[in-house]
């Protein structure tokens, strides 16, 4: 115990001023996480900024860790040996695993956590390398300073980095920005990241075969990789225990957390002793968070505890509040749709409270087609108008939405309906090639109505 | 006795085999030089010594245990000076010398000021900010003051000036006429090791003789020709 605790000590006595830098840029990260939660944090640039820069931070301060072979040398039992190396990499990664399980958790929904991961892991492996890729050891610190070619030489590892590093980070960011499928997109990043990554690994694998792996020992090397991934998730697991930094962003209480990780049964022990529940600072209650994360068990399991879904259920952003149906059709969940028009049947006529909007109306400005299905099941009036004149058509057209247009079409929607501007769904088409196929539409019903008119005459 | 080995066959997991049927003792007190050309194995012995690599077949015995397995209190007896070792740079030598004398029941307070004073070094200094030299001046400092039983060396005296390299050997004769201590050097520079060591280890072709130190000047090629 007492050479566990001098290799400890030692450990950040030694590091104090980059461990402090790593744990207070990781109380940054939480803090602004915490902040800007419901806004710009959920984008992808702001959580690859967390990992980029915890892991860049991280793996800047392991680099001085404890020598190996330094740690051999020394009169230290085998127990002893991998207590002090554990310890050590634990100091290290605490701040590091925080951020990126930070990241993970308040990730948009399209991500899906292996890729994430695995991009993560990449970034690690990344930043570990260029910090590593050693050209130039370690110049002199009194040389740089007294020449400016020594200095040059000095920067040379740093302008790699920053070059190399911001070229790689923004492809990722521009495959991020473009219209392509999330899951896509993701393994297009996991490609440019491998590819980087590849082309920083060769020098690595020269060194790797000529040196490293002639030290090769699987029982130990095996052991030590075993122990560094255990250690990433028991991090990670403590930290998600702790939920020191992770309440949900619907709201601080636990029951906020369970709706949103889909736990019914911390939802029950929330709920035993709650007697009133008032909505959340940020303005949400149980049942919007449920409807929002299309959890229907969670609505269930409210409802049993006495808190059942009603019309006033509802949310309010910046701009609109909406009601039961609203967060259902934006939560693109049909099961919720179907759960909350079977609870509450006089949903669907319900509007937003300052632009009166139908769900049907929300569908097609948010472009759910399948929501857009269900509803017109049910027989709505397609052709309903909202008080500028827009019709569901005339806003699927405004949001590009084809699958929307066609479904809405097919149901009897008619294109000829102009807004308060004077005009019709077509107009609003940025496709030309659709737009042809419209106005033709247009032109059939329009010609269709003449006929009937004139026979009438 | 001090090291034993017999009939040691070493090779590289997935590469080469460096040595076949090493047999080398050394004793009590016993100064013993290794000398070999440039890949012929001297780290590796060192390495294999401290139980850094472990031996394909054969048998190694450092203080009388496998040195993969040794004991705290054995290994508090052997102090290991090599050119691989790096000391985080953020150290200062008297932070280094704190962390290291922790570990050594017999360490010498004393003595280590008086090194630091033979060498010419200031404590306060920062490893990050010291020549290579200097860091082995440093850590000549802990070694000595350790008072180890084993005193394992690699390639350290490369590094040093002509003077810090007279001053260390001053250092070692002095160790070795105490004869309480048992030392190894591995080296590239031949002609340290004469008047000093007791004998020569030779590594040669993935086997090993021990010579006498009058033989070192015969151990290796010198009429070499321009290419």
């Amino acid at each position: 115990m007492k050479v566990f605790l001098h290799l400890f000590i030692s450990n950040l006595k030694f590091n104090k001023l980059e461990l402090g830098i790593s744990y207070f840029i990781t109380a940054i990260v939480i803090f602004f996480v915490r902040i800007f939660r419901d806004t710009k944090s959920t984008d992808a640039d702001f959580l690859f900024s967390i990992a980029f820069y915890a892991m860049l931070y991280a793996f800047y301060t392991n680099r001085r860790k404890f020598n190996l072979k330094y740690l051999v040398s020394l009169p230290l039992s085998k127990t002893q040996l991998v207590m002090a190396k554990t310890s050590s990499d634990f100091v290290y990664f605490v701040p590091a695993v925080i951020c990126a399980f930070t990241g993970v958790m308040y990730s948009p929904i399209e991500f899906s956590a292996i890729p994430l991961l695995i991009i993560l892991f990449q970034i690690v492996m990344f930043v570990a390398f260029i910090i590593f890729d050693s050209d130039i050891e370690q110049p002199r610190l009194e040389n740089a300073k007294s020449s400016f070619l020594n200095r040059l030489i000095y920067m040379r590892k740093g302008m790699d980095f920053v070059f190399f590093g911001v070229f790689v980070i923004y492809l990722a960011l521009a495959i991020h920005v473009t219209p392509l499928e999330m899951v896509v997109k993701q393994y297009l990043i996991i490609i440019v990241l491998s590819l980087a990554l590849g082309y920083k690994f060769r020098r690595t694998l020269n060194l790797l075969k000529d040196e490293s792996y002639s030290y090769f020992m699987p029982k130990r090397d095996l052991f030590s990789i075993g122990k560094k991934i255990s250690l990433f998730g028991i991090i990670g697991i403590l930290f998600m225990i702790s939920g020191l930094s992770m309440p949900s962003k619907y709201g601080e209480d636990k029951f906020y957390t369970a709706i949103q990780e889909g736990n019914p049964k911390s939802l029950e022990k929330a709920l035993a002793t709650v007697k009133e529940i008032k909505p959340s600072k940020s303005g949400y209650t149980p049942i919007t968070a449920s409807i929002i994360e299309g959890n229907i068990e969670a609505l269930r399991i409210l409802e049993k505890y006495g808190f059942a879904m009603s019309l006033q259920d509802t949310f309010t952003d910046e701009e609109e509040t909406f009601s039961p149906i609203h967060l259902a059709i934006n939560s693109g969940s049909i099961e919720m749709i179907e759960y909350v028009v079977r609870k509450l049947p006089e949903a669907m006529d319900v509007k937003t409270e300052k632009n009166q909007l139908s769900g049907l109306h929300l569908a097609a400005i948010n472009c759910k087609p399948e929501a857009i299905d269900y509803l017109v099941s049910k027989n709505i009036n397609l052709n309903a108008k909202d008080p500028r004149g827009n019709t569901a058509l005339i806003y699927s057209a405004k949001s590009n939405c084809m699958p929307a247009m066609a479904i809405l079409l097919e149901a009897g929607a008619n294109p000829l309906f102009k807004n308060s501007k004077e005009k019709t769904a077509s107009n609003y088409l940025k496709s030309k090639k659709y737009k042809y196929l419209l106005k033709r539409k247009e032109l059939l019903i329009e010609s269709k109505l003449n006929r009937e008119l004139a026979s009438e005459k | 006795m001090i090291i034993e080995l017999i009939d040691v066959d070493y090779k590289i997991p997935n590469g080469d085999t460096v040595y076949e049927g090493l047999n080398f003792k050394l004793e009590l007190g016993e100064f013993y030089g290794v000398l070999g050309k440039n890949g012929a194995g001297k780290t590796t012995l060192i390495d294999l010594l401290m139980g850094y690599r472990p031996i394909t077949t054969g048998s190694i015995k450092v203080l009388g245990e496998d040195p993969m397995g040794l004991t705290r209190r054995k290994k508090k007896e052997i102090f290991v000076l090599s050119h691989d070792i790096q000391i985080q740079s953020s150290h200062s030598i008297d932070n280094y010398l704190e962390f290291t004398r922790f570990f050594y029941e017999n360490y010498d307070r004393v003595k280590e000021k008086e090194l630091l004073k033979y060498f010419g070094l200031d404590p306060k200094s920062k490893m990050g900010s010291l020549s290579t030299g200097q860091k082995v001046k440093a850590q000549i400092v802990a070694a000595i003051s350790a008072r180890p039983k084993l005193f394992l060396m690699d390639e350290v005296t490369a590094v040093l000036d002509p003077e810090s390299r007279k001053q260390f050997f001053v250092l070692l004769k002095e160790l070795h006429a105490e004869k309480s201590c048992s030392l190894i050097m591995a080296t590239n520079i031949a002609e340290d090791l004469n008047g000093v060591v007791n004998k020569v280890l030779f590594i040669d072709h993935k086997h090993a003789a021990v010579h006498e130190v009058s033989e070192i000047e015969h151990l290796f090629n010198l009429d070499v020709e321009a290419a």
